[in-house]
Order: structure tokens, then sequence, then C-alpha cells
């Protein structure tokens, strides 16, 4: 089966109560692949992580990865199926240092025992630039580092595929181009990327294929410039809610090709 | 003289507290259960060695080699089929299952060995003592407890912050769903938790048969000086419970010198001013480290 994708999403519907965040999503993504999502707040775009990685619940649909079924599999057995995914908000061992943060993940996502497990966990480290802060408690990072560990720590599971949810927010441009190095990194040997951004330059300089949702539905799904360029999707990001910073961004970016600054920092709770 | 001989035992009955309040602290610190039926559980290890003793033929002292991995096992297998489900339904469900299995131990055993007391017996390490003068002599026991208290505290926060094991009950501890999504199976880390808690209350009722006596009803009386020592300590911290225990077991002695029935009040009081010095304990923590 060479043309099984490596993830597969068919007719995945998720409702909150009256809020559809899924209303039948379906789309795939190959071996390799790397594909952005944008879109509005709210849209559902984080909810389709965690209905992946297995958090969340979905009413109705399939998620496969290499074509097994994962309905019933919880986020556990998932990770060590291969799917790895950060956080928007990172969500560190606190009272762990940043090595052990590694470390329990090359343990417990990527099978690795003793002296394999260290080896993970120090190359993912000088990988994603925290090396010099190893023995650092974890809750005592700030947010740049933050965003680094939550990606380090989904990296040490050795996923084939990796989820990012918004690891750029919050973060200045050159932060942000050192971000894009590693995921730029991550996607040389191999691993799948699906990113959730706002800050669609990072997208736009890491991905294959730019899907947009909304509403529980995908609006756009193509090469990252056709996406941004289609009317749909510029309607959605032109004065929806007023104030809506990464609104804003996008259409800059899609109307001019480059960004503006004066990005806000994100407070980490 | 006789303060510090009172102060003295204090300090050894402590280990005994100790070995309480441990599995207790570490129940707490990962998986916030609290355990009413701690000390029936560990009443039942001193019976369940009362049974085996005659059986196996192998003397009292080293009875622990078989009972502890029993409850061990026991602990695990609990946490799997009756805390876990538990858990789901908030921390009220688990107080009261928790509550209804410390009743059901407690009237299992009144059936099965009446409400008479019993006790191991350990021969000469039993009766014999260190004389350090003539009016102040330590029991051998009572050394070999707060030896086996303090290295079990020493081994289990080794444990935690040095083996892969210990560093994952640690990171499900902070956070249980972050942990599941590395790869961590949160239910069998809570299993090997709670195997580690049922082994050291195993110990901690071995030590009690066989420093005092057990009747089927002594549980509650124990698992109330485990709670002080860890509330006192700070929930959580196990050095903070060492301490616990040992304050514990001072004031219980100390309050026996002053008044043959203060002895069971003192630590109850101490425990209430500690408390209301310092509502956190000694060494309040957020999580175990």
């Amino acid at each position: 089966m060479e043309n099984t994708p490596l993830l597969e999403l068919i007719g995945i519907v998720k409702r909150f109560n009256k809020v559809s965040v899924a209303e039948g999503l379906a789309f795939s993504v190959a071996d390799g692949e790397a594909v952005g999502i944008v879109g509005p707040n709210g849209a559902g775009k984080t909810s389709l992580f965690g209905i992946i990685s297995g958090e969340l619940h979905e009413d109705a649909g399939e998620v496969r990865l290499g074509g097994e079924l994962l309905n019933r599999r919880d986020s556990a057995d998932r990770c060590k199926m291969g799917i790895g995914r950060t956080h928007q908000v990172p969500r560190p061992f606190q009272q762990m240092t940043v090595f052990e943060n590694v470390l329990v993940a090359a343990h417990q996502g990527a099978g690795l025992k003793g002296r394999d497990a260290t080896d993970l966990a120090s190359s993912v480290l000088s990988d994603t630039g925290l090396y010099d802060v190893a023995n650092r408690p974890a809750g005592r990072l700030g947010l740049l580092h933050r965003k680094r560990l939550e990606l380090a720590r989904a990296l040490a599971t050795r996923p084939r595929i990796l989820l990012l949810d918004e690891v750029a927010g919050g973060l200045t441009d050159p932060e942000v181009d050192e971000l894009i190095k590693i995921v730029l990194k991550a996607r040389k040997s191999g691993v799948a990327v699906i990113w959730i951004e706002h800050a669609v330059r990072a997208l736009v300089e890491t991905v294959d294929r730019l899907i947009c949702i909304a509403g529980g539905r995908i609006i756009g799904d193509g090469k990252p410039a056709q996406v941004l360029a289609m009317a749909e999707v510029k309607e959605l990001f032109l004065g929806t809610e007023p104030g809506e910073e990464s609104a804003l961004r996008m259409d800059h970016y899609a109307s001019h090709g480059h960004l503006g600054d004066g990005e806000g920092r994100q407070v980490s709770p | 003289m006789s303060w510090i001989n009172a102060l003295i035992q204090g300090i050894f009955l402590g280990g005994l507290f100790v070995l309480f309040a441990a599995g207790l602290s570490l129940l707490f610190g990962v998986m916030e259960v609290i355990n009413l039926a701690h000390g029936d559980i560990a009443v039942a290890a001193g019976y369940l060695a009362v049974v085996l003793i005659p059986l196996l033929h192998i003397p009292a002292i080293w009875i622990f080699i078989v009972v502890v991995p029993v409850f061990v096992v026991i602990g695990y297998v609990m946490q799997r089929l009756l805390f876990q489900p538990s858990l789901k339904s908030g921390s009220l469900t688990t107080l009261l299952v928790t509550f209804g299995l410390s009743v059901i131990i407690e009237n299992l055993l009144l059936e099965g060995f009446s409400a008479n007391s019993h006790s191991l017996s350990i021969g000469a390490l039993g009766s014999g003592a260190f004389r350090i003068t003539h009016q102040l002599s330590i029991s051998y026991l009572s050394v070999a407890i707060l030896l086996v208290a303090i290295a079990t505290i020493v081994i289990i926060q080794l444990g935690l912050s040095r083996t892969n094991t210990g560093r994952i009950i640690r990171a499900v501890a902070d956070d249980r769903e972050a942990a599941q999504l590395i790869g961590a199976d949160y239910r069998h880390v809570f299993g090997i938790a709670a195997g580690v808690a049922f082994g050291t209350v195993a110990l901690a009722g071995l030590a009690l048969s066989m420093y005092s006596q057990i009747t089927p009803s002594a549980g509650p009386t124990y698992l109330i000086y485990g709670f002080e020592a860890v509330v006192i300590g700070g929930l959580g911290s196990l050095w903070g419970t060492l301490a616990g225990g040992i304050v514990l077991g001072v004031a219980a002695t100390i309050g026996l010198v002053a008044s043959a029935n203060f002895g069971a009040l003192a630590p109850h009081l101490v425990f209430l001013a500690i408390l209301a010095i310092r509502p956190n304990g000694f060494f309040p923590k957020k999580a175990l480290a």
C-alpha cells in the first residue's frame, strides 16, 4: 500500500453544545509533508489537534495513521505510534529540569532505554538550542525557552508527524526565524508537520501546503500562495472581528508579501 | 533525665509514624488520592504476617520479604481496578471508596481474627536494647524501625529524582495530560505509585505488630498519625513527612512523661499548633520533586 497517506482524517464531526468545531472535516497528510493550518479564532484548529492526538473525542469520523484506525486509542498510544504534539500554552513539567523533560519523552514516547534515551535527549536539546539551559528547572524558563522545550519534548518522542500549535506565537521575528530553522531541520529528518500558526510568514517559509479552516470546514487547501490569494480566505481575514491582530497580519501578508513589525508578546500564565 | 529519655524514645517512635505517612504522602503527591483505608491496609499486612509466619517457617523478622511484595501487587491491582475508576468521578468519590474499603477490611479482619490483639514475636531483637546509660536504653527494634523509615524515605526520594520510573511518576503528577502526550500511560504509572505506597504501608503494619499489638480496629488511629505527619511536613514533601513523623513521635513520648493520659493527645495538639503557625507545613511544595 504505497499510497496510504501518513495521516488521514475522514468526515470528522465535533460539536461543543451548539458550536461546531468540525463539520465533516477531511484531509490527509503524506509522509514527510508539511501542512500549515490557518483560520480565525474559534475555527476549530486546536480542537482538530485534540482529535488527532486523542485528547478530544470526535462525535463522528475516522482518524487513521498509516492506515491504522486511531479512534479507540488513547493519547499515550497515539504518541507511541508516532504522533507528537505541542500546546499553544507550553506545558512543561515544571519541577523537572529541561533535560529531564526531554528524557522522559525519549523514554516513554520513543521507547528508548539507557544510553539511547540520553543520547536522543541530548541531540534534541542541541537541535532546539536548549543545551545551555538543560539543567534548569523547566518552571523557571522564559517564554522563548518554554516554546522550544514544548517542541523539543515532542521531537524526543520520535514522531512521524509533528503537530505544532502556535509555537511561534508571542515570539519576536528573530526568535521566529530560529524556530523556523528548528522545524525545517526536523522536516529534513523526514518528520511530517502540521502547523497551526497566526504568524503566516512562519508557515509560508516552512510548509508545502496551506489549509484554511473556518466554522469547522475547510475553505481553502493548496499551495500557500494560492490559498492566501483565494477570495473566501481573504474575506475571512478582512475585518471579521475588530482588533484581531492575526487577521490584519494575514491580510497584510497576502496582499504585500511581507509582515509589518510590532508583534505583541504573549504573557504566559 | 526522663525528659531526655522521652525525647530520644520519641524520635524512634517517630520512625513508626513516618512509615505510616510515607505511602499517604506518595499517594497524595502523585494522584491526589487521600487513602482513608491506609491504616487498615497496614493492619491487614500485620495479620497476613501472623498467618504466614507459622506456615512458612521463617523468622518473623524476615516476613517482610514475602508480605511487602504481596502488598505492592495488591496496591497496583487496587489502583487499576478500584481507585482509578473512582478518580474519574472526583475526589469525594475516591474518599468514599477508600472509606468503604476501610470498613470492609476492618470487618473482614474482625470476622477472621476476632477482636483479640495479635503481635509478631521477634525474639531477642524485640526485647534487647542498646544501653546508653543506666537510665537510657533504646531497643534494637526501635532503632531498626527508624532506620527502615529513613531508608524508605531516602529510597523513594532517590527513586523519584534519579530513576526513569521516578521521572515518569513526577511527570504524571505534574501534568497528567501532557505526560500522556509524550507516551506515558498514566494509569500504569499511578499503579506503580500505589504499589510503592502499599509496600511502605505493609512495612508500617509489620513494624507496628512487632513494636506493639494490632487489633482489627487499630488502623484509623495510625491513619491519623500518618495524616498529621504528612500535613505538618508539607503535602507532597517526603522530607517534610520524615520531619513531621518524628515531631509527632516526640510529642507523644514527652506528653506521656507529662501525664499518663496526655501521651495520646499531645501529638494532636502539636499538630493543631503547627497547623495554626504554618498552615502549609514545614516544607510546602506544589508537587513532588
